[in-house]
Formats: structure tokens, sequence, C-alpha cells
């Protein structure tokens, strides 16, 4: 699967994070983006944040940052995550559609 | 008190005589014992049969003249004693009345007194009060003659006022008069013309006058003030570009001998975190330069099976299924 349809929104993304961060009082200390694309089509890119943010992780990880961040990206779904490195992930990509109907008798003969 | 005096001396010789007249006695028992008598010379004893001897019977009525004398004397003495207790009971009442009309006296003296005192506090209040009396009319007058001083300045102030208004007014009139009679002339009369051209040209003389006295002096000052700020901002800048950074010793980069990372079963092991933490290997500023049409920022795309994207991936699908998102 290629990102490159991705590639213009995430860079938008990515200029705009910054400065979303620094409305929230946040220092914007951001180390790398990186946009992916996984096998169901989830388009992601991941703001990957410096190590020396940790003093501050719970300002960063606050839900009211994210709560901004979702808003100001027009609805984008946002992640902190904190394994493995510090980082921000946004869900470039439509939410996965749930099936409108599941057939009872299907599910229950499996 | 002399009186007093002469009756005991009068007494204390009557005693005396009477021992006197006791000790002839017992001289007259001691020589003849026959004419012993009982003791008590005051009652002859009885059964006494009288002598014929007529020394005797001088010498019994010599005793009993001198008996009778002596109760006499002693009466008398009991009656001087009586008066003299009685002059002393009446020297003690006259004394005792004496004490008892000083006691009046000094209790009278007392009474002046305490009166005299509460006279002099009665004044001393009376003083007071009229001290406060005086006092608070005093503040009063004080109180208003202030008030009358402000009522005064203030009087002064609007009159004050109202000359500073009229004093306007008639500025304003006289600049209206004035300019009146300048504009009339401009305007209504080929002389007054003429006047106006003058005026005019008057004031242009007055206007390059005063450029060439005050304006044509300094412009050479300005203009070499300028050029030698111009020459002084191309040197600091020529300066900042082509000299070498001088950095203080304090701010000097001390280079530290950094660990490289080691990937071990697809996970960075970072033997150095803190200092990695302290030096960020790469940041991107909170403002990028550029303009907002230019794609300045670098994305990078990556393969979503590789190690450390996959965990990443793993992760926030993770989380996305379990909260939500946001």
């Amino acid at each position: 699967m290629s990102a490159n349809h991705y590639l213009p929104a995430a860079q938008n993304v990515a200029q705009a994070i910054p400065g979303i961060l620094a409305e929230q009082g946040l220092d914007p200390l951001i180390s790398r983006f990186v946009l992916t694309e996984t096998e169901g089509g989830d388009a992601w890119l991941f703001v990957v944040m410096d190590d020396s943010i940790s003093e501050f992780l719970e300002s960063y990880a606050a839900t009211s940052v994210l709560s901004h961040l979702s808003t100001a990206l027009h609805g984008h779904p946002v992640i902190f995550s904190n394994s493995y490195g510090l980082r921000y992930a946004v869900l470039l990509s439509s939410l996965p559609n749930l099936p409108k109907m599941i057939h009872a008798h299907s599910w229950l003969h499996r | 008190m002399n009186s007093t005096r002469q009756r005991i001396a009068a007494l204390l010789a009557l005693t005396f005589m009477a021992q006197m007249l006791l000790g002839c006695g017992a001289n007259i028992s001691t020589i003849n014992p026959e004419y012993l008598t009982t003791p008590g010379y005051a009652t002859p004893a009885p059964g006494i049969i009288g002598s014929p001897n007529p020394a005797y019977a001088d010498a019994q009525a010599t005793m009993d003249a001198g008996q009778s004398q002596l109760l006499d004397l002693s009466r008398k003495a009991t009656e001087a004693s009586l008066n003299i207790s009685q002059a002393a009971n009446a020297a003690a009442q006259a004394t005792q009345e004496y004490n008892q009309r000083q006691q009046v006296e000094l209790d009278y003296q007392a009474t002046v007194i305490s009166l005299n005192i509460a006279q002099a506090a009665a004044t001393q209040k009376f003083i007071r009060q009229q001290t406060k009396m005086a006092g608070e009319a005093t503040a009063v007058a004080l109180s208003s003659a202030a008030a009358a001083t402000h009522s005064a300045y203030l009087v002064h102030v609007t009159q004050t006022a109202q000359a500073q208004a009229i004093l306007d007014a008639q500025a304003s009139q006289t600049a209206q008069a004035v300019a009146a009679s300048t504009a009339y002339p401009m305007t209504a009369t080929p002389f007054a013309l003429t006047q106006a051209v003058l005026l005019m040209q008057e004031y242009d003389r007055e206007q390059k006058s005063f450029v060439d006295r005050v304006v044509s002096p300094l412009l050479p000052i300005v203009a070499t003030t300028f050029a030698l700020l111009l020459l002084i901002l191309i040197i600091v800048l020529a300066r900042r570009r082509f000299m070498p950074v001088t950095w203080p010793p304090r701010l000097r980069i001390v280079r530290v001998n950094v660990n490289p990372l080691n990937m071990i079963d697809g996970v960075i092991k970072d033997h150095d975190l803190p200092l990695h933490r302290i030096i960020p290997s790469e940041l991107t500023p909170a403002n990028p330069s550029g303009l907002p049409g230019e794609n300045t920022v670098h994305v990078e795309i990556v393969n979503a099976t590789e190690p450390p994207f996959a965990h990443w991936i793993a992760e926030v699908e993770h989380q996305l299924a379990t909260k939500g998102g946001l």
C-alpha cells in the first residue's frame, strides 16, 4: 500500500500541529513526521515528539489537548502513544465503516 | 491652780500639826500609864474615874480640846479634800467643757472648711463647664469660619472662572475682529487685494527666512549623522557575516562521547537516554519559516510492516478500538 496520496494531507497536518501545540502552551519539540498506511487502508501520521517532553508528559497527553488537536484538524482522530517513544498519531483516513447488518444465524452457526 | 496649791499647802500644815499633837499625847501616856486610853482618842474610855489633879484635868481638857481641834481639823481637811476633789471635778468639768467647746469649734471649722472645699469644687466644676462651653463655642466658631472661608474660596474660584471665561470670550471676539478686519480688506477693494498680496509675500519671506536660518544649517548635520549610522550598520553586518563566531566560554558546545544506538529485537536500545533527552537529535521549529504555500515540512513515508511502525500502528489501533479515539 502506498501512502503517497495522503502526503498532501499529512503535510498540511504537519504544518498545523506546531502552532496548535503552541496555542495550548506546549513547546512543539517535534523530532519527525512519519506517514504510513496499513493493509486495511488506514493512513496514520505519527508526530514523533522529542524525549525531553517526558518531564511534562501529562500536559502533552491531556485529554483537552487531544480534543483541541482533533478539533483543529477537522475532526481527525488524535491519539497519544507513549510506548517505544512519545508521539501523536493522527488518523488521516476515514474511520472504518462498520457493517450495517449482521445476519444472526450466520453468526450463531459459527 | 494657785488656789489649789494654797489649799494643798494648808492641808499639809494641818496634817503636820495633828501629828505633833498626837506625839504629845503619846508622851503623856508613856509618862502616866494610868492615863492610857483605849484606841481612838475621840471617845473616852468608859469607866475612867476623873482625877482630882487639875493638871490632869487641864491635860485632859487640853487633850479634849486637841482632839476636838483635831476632829475639826480633820473635818476641815475632809472638807478641803472634798473641795479639792470638787474643784478638780469642776476643773475637769471646765476642761471637758473647754474641750467640748474646742471640739465644737473644730467641728464648726471643719464644717466650714468642708463647705469651702465643696464650694471650691463646685466652682472648679463650673469653671470647667464654662471652659468646655467656651471650647465648643470656639470649635463651632472655627468650623463656621472654615466653612465661610471655603465658601469664600469657592466664590473666588467661581469668579475667577467667570473672569477667565470673560477673558476667553474677549480674546475670541478680538481674534474674530482681527480676522474680520484682515479678511474684509482682502475681499472688498483693490487696495485690500494689494494689501493681501503684500501680506502673503511677507509670509513667504518669513518662511524662506526660517528655512534659511534654521533648516538649512541642520541639513548637513543630519546627513552626516545618517551616513555615519549607515556606515556603522554596514560594518556590523559585515563583521557578523564574515568574521568567525567566537563564543564565550560558557556558551561553547561541549562534545560528549555518546554511545551509538543499538537495535535489539526491533527495539532501539538507548544507553544514554538521559543524555538523548537533553540533546534532541532533530527538532522542528515551532513556527516553520517559509511561505504558507511551500511544503517545507518533511514527512517520511514508511512501510507499515516494519518493526517499530508496526508496533506503533498496533498500539494506536488498540487505543482507537478501546477508547474510540479523539
